[in-house]
């Protein structure tokens, strides 16, 4: 029509394939959106970003030894709910906010309802086993002392609404054992380095 | 601190020297577009700044205005390549400096949208904004001040992916924008637009089938190519007291011999370049285009060591962290597959269950939600006896696909990915042991 007779193309003939062509992209991109979870890379990535076959060691240690970035290295009882934020920063904020759109708070609340503070102990029950339920979840990756701290903060973010920053306004700070001090002494030690190699890992901050 | 995080560890899927030509040249390729685009809107606004008064280039303006449009949309598709080469070969650097700089970083997007659309809008309503030529100007500058942001973006994220040392201590864009040497090398990006756009105009105008007599009248010919090819030579000029400027601004622990001899070869090379337009520039009118040829084959040339000199410089810079990343990552995959092996020697060496073996499917799927007594996300183990306790069939449908009798409860998830052995053993466990 365009090609033969193109006075005779109006606005409309125009506007509602392209409207339609955005619908289907549209259809297309949700459906691939829910068939992916809870991977990105199926069998290999969850939607976590952390690999599967990684799992063992974090479950072992806990998400938070193995994090380069950290200001809870070591749960301990003071630092409880800072520790449960990171764990929080590392395992559910790629597809949950605090309070904002799928919010962990109101995830909860759908689920345990509304108008009394969430149990920790409930929600640490819940959350190691909540891929068998909901399959779209990946496995939580941490060990039983970041679930229990996980709990604890997500019952603190619903009772104080604290918001939570991200790194382009807050920084990161570096986990003590993953600086370049710390590799370059663990090379040392495992004596791999070559003397010379040695020399120049040691200058390194 | 200087972080050290975990590589990817998969393997590069082109051999490292073929991405490293692929990066280099392709950027270059886009980069040039980028001088264009930019250059380009810049002569454009002041030409129009200057029709004002001479309706003269005020046409000039609206020929340069049509150029803009092309050779922005070649900086964008030329655009993709490098920006995924570069993201292959420096994955981690990449990555964490763009997350660092945040919205920021996203925030390209938008910009350049609008930046386009403003030079689209410019562009077609020389005519309906003829009598309104201050609002015309402005959607112009507007333009351009984009033009002139959105090159600091960039030049924020790929400075701060050569210092690992810096990424504990920065916060978001602004103080990522203040690292050394990040605004000698946006000034050098500007002289460089400067100068390709020069050489570009003294190209465009003086096409045989350009038909400029018709289009400018009032111009000569000879006279705006000249004005081109001088732009392009007092901003090869300029880049080289700016030059040694980003050189010397440079931290250190990039610098080497190597680095050293790319450069100052690259700038040498620019000297006959320079000569020739010289020549021309101040030689008649027929013998304008005589080392035309030579000029663009040489500045092609110093293009070349620059852009590798850029590459000589990221990698010198990174060398030593890439040795720790690789380390740190090879230790953690010790770790995890002797973590794999503890896990599947713990399967292996579990004693038998004492308990009924519904007990631990259970446990598995559905104590997070079921209790044995009260309600903790659904109704206890005590109702569903009630409920069930003659028709174990109707409670192993409804496990497979729950339905909703409850309206204050929220709907329970089916389970059909169960097997009919631990259905029967679930359901044995909730109807006829004691609790």
């Amino acid at each position: 029509g365009a090609l033969l007779a193109p006075k005779r193309l109006r606005t409309w003939m125009v506007v509602v394939p392209v409207v339609t062509a955005f619908g289907f992209l549209g259809i297309f991109e949700r459906v691939r959106e829910f068939i992916r979870k809870p991977y990105i890379i199926g069998g290999y990535l969850y939607s976590n970003l952390l690999v599967e076959e990684d799992y063992p060691i974090y479950q072992r240690d806990g998400v938070l030894a193995h994090a380069t970035y950290t200001t809870t290295p070591k749960i301990t009882e003071s630092n409880l709910v800072e520790a449960g934020r990171n764990v929080f920063l590392l395992t559910c904020s790629r597809c949950h906010t605090t309070h904002g759109i799928n919010s962990i708070v109101g995830v909860f609340e759908r689920m345990y309802g509304k108008g009394k503070p969430l149990d920790p102990a409930s929600m640490a029950a819940y959350i190691p086993n909540m891929h068998n339920g909901r399959t779209y979840m990946p496995p939580f990756p941490g060990n039983a002392r970041e679930v229990e701290a996980l709990a604890v903060y997500i019952r603190d973010l619903q009772l104080t609404g604290t918001p939570l920053e991200g790194a382009q306004s807050d920084g990161v700070a570096v986990n003590p054992a993953h600086t370049a001090a710390a590799v370059s002494r663990m090379i040392i030690e495992a004596g791999d380095a070559a003397p010379s190699q040695t020399a120049q890992l040691q200058t390194a901050r | 601190m200087t972080p050290v995080p975990k590589d990817i560890p998969l393997p590069l899927p082109l051999p490292e020297w073929l991405l490293v030509a692929l990066l280099v040249i392709s950027f270059l390729a886009h980069i040039v577009f980028v001088n264009l685009m930019l250059g380009g809107s810049l002569l454009t606004l002041w030409s129009q700044i200057k029709g004002l008064r001479d309706p003269r280039y005020d046409a000039l303006a609206h020929e340069l205005a049509k150029t803009i449009t092309v050779n922005k949309s070649l900086a964008v598709v030329l655009g993709v390549a490098p920006l995924l080469s570069i993201n292959t070969l420096y994955t981690i650097y990449f990555y964490t400096a763009n997350v660092l700089t945040g919205s920021m970083w996203i925030a390209i997007i938008p910009l350049v949208t609008a930046a386009f659309l403003l030079t689209y809008l410019h562009k077609y309503t020389w005519g309906a904004l003829e009598r309104n030529k201050p609002l015309h100007i402005a959607i112009n500058a507007l333009a351009v001040a984009m033009f002139l942001f959105i090159p600091l973006i960039f030049l924020a994220n790929v400075n701060l992916m050569l210092f690992p040392e810096k990424w504990g201590a920065i916060k978001g864009f602004l103080s990522a924008l203040m690292l050394p040497n990040v605004f000698p090398r946006y000034l050098h990006f500007l002289l460089a637009s400067m100068a390709v756009t020069g050489l570009f105009i003294f190209w465009y105008f003086g096409r045989y089938r350009y038909p400029f007599e018709e289009r400018l009248k009032g111009l000569r010919r000879a006279d705006i190519r000249r004005k081109g090819y001088s732009l392009a030579l007092a901003a090869s000029i300029g880049q080289f007291l700016i030059g040694p400027f980003v050189l010397l601004t440079l931290p250190s622990k990039g610098m080497g011999w190597n680095l050293l001899l790319v450069i100052f070869s690259g700038a040498a090379l620019a000297l006959p370049a320079m000569w020739w337009m010289w020549k021309a520039i101040t030689g008649p009118d027929e013998g304008l285009d005589r080392h035309f040829g030579k000029v663009v084959g040489l500045m092609t040339v110093v293009v070349l060591f620059m852009g590798s000199g850029r590459h000589v410089y990221r990698a010198n810079a990174l060398e030593p962290h890439r040795r720790l990343m690789a380390a740190r990552t090879e230790e953690f995959k010790r770790k995890a597959d002797e973590a794999r092996a503890e896990l599947a020697a713990g399967r292996l060496a579990a004693a038998g269950p004492t308990e009924h073996p519904g007990a631990a499917i259970f446990k598995r799927n559905c104590s997070s939600c079921h209790n044995t007594e009260g309600r903790l996300v659904g109704p206890p183990v005590t109702e569903m006896h009630e409920i069930y306790a003659s028709d174990k069939q109707a409670l192993i449908a409804w496990i497979k696909a729950p339905g909703k009798k409850r309206p204050d409860y929220p709907q329970m998830p089916g389970f059909p990915q169960l097997s009919d052995e631990e259905l029967d053993l679930i359901t044995q466990y909730i109807l006829e042991i004691e609790h």
